[in-house]
């Protein structure tokens, strides 16, 4: 996909784990492990609110376009 | 009781009845054919292609056997795809990949048992009259209302397996959205 998600940058900086902001945001670990991994198809706005919210970031530091597919998510 | 609750619920005990019919098919077919000849009146069917006298060879009943298994063979499979699909309704598996093949599979199906009349007739005809001496042999071919509300149930049931499809997909979405 060309949206790559940079989930696991913004937890490694805050030093956060997924299981606790999966907790926090109230979503199921394996739905967040959907979005880490770019498996996710879209992300409601109320998900994407409390994760800028939890995090204390910008949606702008999540998210990033690569023009080809090979950019993807890394662990 | 939710809705997909009803629906697995449903599902299973039409998924035992089917499987019972599933079973009795074959067996009622060679117990009437082979007991033909000693049933009572009504008990004959008044859809068969010729009008038999009750007092057939074993030939002819023996024969008449093999061609029933043309739709009943077809039937058998159609239910087949159905208990399948009921079982996968049980385990609340309604928009997903398998449940969308076998929807398209029974419908497909039901499409080959309005074929398999058409060309059961014929033979179900020769079959029943073959012994009778010559001149009065019959082929008896034709096409009945019966043959085309299958068909349309058919074409009916395939429309649906692609409607099902586009189901499985937006649930697809759903669950691969965050």
């Amino acid at each position: 996909m060309a949206i790559v998600i940079n989930l696991d940058v913004m937890l490694a900086r805050r030093k956060m784990r997924s299981n606790e902001l999966a907790q926090l945001i109230g979503i199921t670990e394996q739905n967040l492990s959907i979005l880490k991994t770019g498996k996710a198809r879209a992300i409601r706005l109320s998900t994407l609110e409390a994760i800028c919210r939890h995090l204390k970031c910008q949606p702008g530091d999540l998210f990033e376009y690569v023009e080809d597919s090979a950019g993807k998510n890394p662990d | 009781m939710d809705a997909t609750r009803r629906v697995q619920v449903l599902s299973r005990n039409l998924r035992i009845v089917f499987t019972a019919v599933f079973i009795l098919i074959p067996i009622i077919q060679v117990v009437f054919w082979l007991s033909f000849n000693g049933l009572p009146k009504d008990m004959i069917p008044k859809d068969l292609p010729v009008a038999v006298q009750q007092n057939l060879p074993m030939s002819a009943r023996l024969m008449a056997l093999s061609v029933s298994f043309i739709t009943s063979g077809v039937a058998m499979a159609c239910i087949y795809f159905l208990i399948r699909l009921f079982g996968l309704y049980e385990k609340a598996e309604i928009f997903t990949e398998g449940s969308v093949k076998c929807l398209r599979s029974l419908g497909s199906l039901i499409i080959w048992l309005f074929a398999a009349g058409i060309v059961q007739q014929p033979l179900m005809s020769i079959a029943l009259t073959l012994h009778n001496p010559p001149g009065q042999r019959i082929i008896r071919l034709g096409l009945s209302s019966d043959d085309i509300t299958i068909l349309l149930i058919g074409i009916v049931v395939v429309l649906i397996a692609w409607v099902m499809e586009e189901g499985r997909k937006l649930q697809e979405e759903q669950r691969l959205t965050v």
